[in-house]
């Protein structure tokens, strides 16, 4: 099967031709993440700056609040490392293993709240399920809307063909170092706030991402429809 | 060749599609079992490679990148067939001179061999002719489909399975 050589066809050369400029290759992705990791002290200082740090802080301690800070940021950046893998072609994770590494970061957030929880009570609102949730939802999410703006435009780079997967992992990791960061203002250490509104706020971007996979695939799919499937390749718009 | 590509060497890309595309080609028709089709997709396959050349790493092999472009290409041009509401459909008569694993050559005539490997499920197709065909290590495979070496490995494996069942059953 292999044997037959082919010459190239009129059309590709000249599509080809039109543009040979010569293009440096990309680093490699945990290289690359490190772009969306440059938000996090940024991301840290305006919280720190404009919400302050939480309350319970010093009952907390140091370690535990930034342990929990470097474990959520280090999961993120897994996520991020696969989103940005998914994107090159024969370097995707596969359905499993990215879904296995969302659980898993899933559940360092919960291991995060739990052991937050076994050190501090934080601050005690009479229904945690119901009061300031929203506001932690949204504040975090805009956290991490930078971050997943940085990681969108690493993962369009790429020109990903799956592009939702691609998406869905750039949004948790996002998601993920945004609740690190707001980790350190919010005090209310309440299981069922955390997992909820704060769990939210990284499915949202999640959401976020894979919305905008979608929005990348139906893109490159009009592209195609308009070249249409017999027509010769020109170059590209 | 990849090197002298990125550079912006415009002989490189010929020496490249000459040395591919032939394989890509059998590779695409295995997918598409339609062999005009295959060849628009093997010219966008090529289109698609130049367009994101820059994500290919000089220290890694060159075929799983080059296959998981085609891949692609082919999974999208089936969803542009579908929102445009137009299916796959194969005619006995119209399959493409489909590559068959060696290992089942002997099992009946060519042509068999052709129409039974064109009825297997797609992944499994897929698999079969990676594996069997072009010699591709599981690992590769598994790059090529975006699934675990594991899960390519099982698809190869039943893929074989029942293309030998179907070939004794028709032999019989």
């Amino acid at each position: 099967m292999a044997g037959e050589r082919l010459e190239l066809p009129e059309a590709l050369r000249r599509a080809v031709a039109a543009d040979l400029r010569p293009v440096r290759p990309l680093a490699p992705p945990p290289l690359r993440a490190l772009a969306a990791a440059a938000w996090v002290p940024v991301g840290l200082a305006l919280v720190l700056a404009l919400l302050g740090l939480r309350s319970d802080a010093a009952t907390l301690g140091w370690p535990a609040a930034c342990g929990a800070l470097l474990l959520e940021l280090a999961a993120g950046l897994v996520l991020v490392v696969l989103a940005l893998d998914e994107a090159i072609p024969a370097r995707a994770a596969g359905t499993g293993r990215a879904t296995a590494a969302i659980a898993l970061a899933f559940a360092a957030l919960a291991l995060q709240a739990w052991f937050t929880r076994s050190l501090s009570a934080g601050t005690v609102v009479a229904n945690p399920l119901v009061q300031l949730g929203p506001t932690c939802l949204a504040l975090q999410a805009l956290v991490g809307l930078p971050a997943l703006a940085i990681v969108a435009a690493l993962v369009v780079r790429a020109r990903p063909l799956r592009a939702v997967r691609a998406g869905a992992l750039a949004g948790a990791g996002a998601g993920m170092m945004a609740e690190g960061i707001y980790h350190l203002h919010c005090s209310i250490a309440d299981l069922r706030h955390v997992l909820v509104w704060h769990a939210g706020a990284v499915v949202a971007l999640m959401l976020a991402g894979i919305g905008g996979g979608f929005a990348w695939e139906r893109l490159q799919l009009a592209r195609l429809a308009r070249r249409g499937a017999t027509a010769p390749p020109g170059p590209e718009a | 060749m990849m090197v002298a590509y990125q550079g912006g060497d415009a002989s490189a890309f010929e020496a490249l599609y000459r040395e591919m595309a032939g394989a890509v080609r059998g590779y695409l028709r295995s997918l598409a079992r339609d062999a005009t089709r295959a060849e628009d997709l093997l010219q966008e396959t090529f289109l698609q490679l130049h367009r994101v050349r820059h994500t290919f790493d000089p220290a890694r092999p060159l075929k799983p990148w080059v296959y998981a472009i085609a891949h692609n290409v082919f999974l999208m041009q089936r969803r542009a067939m579908a929102r445009r509401g137009r299916h796959e459909a194969v005619a006995d008569d119209d399959l493409p001179d489909l590559p068959v694993p060696a290992e089942v050559e002997s099992l009946a005539d060519r042509d068999l061999v052709r129409r039974a490997l064109a009825r297997l499920p797609a992944d499994r197709r897929e698999a079969v002719v990676l594996h069997h065909v072009l010699g591709f290590s599981f690992n590769e495979v598994g790059a090529v489909q975006g699934v675990s070496p594991g899960a390519a490995k099982v698809r190869a494996h039943r893929g074989m399975v029942e293309l030998r069942a179907t070939l004794r059953g028709e032999a019989s």
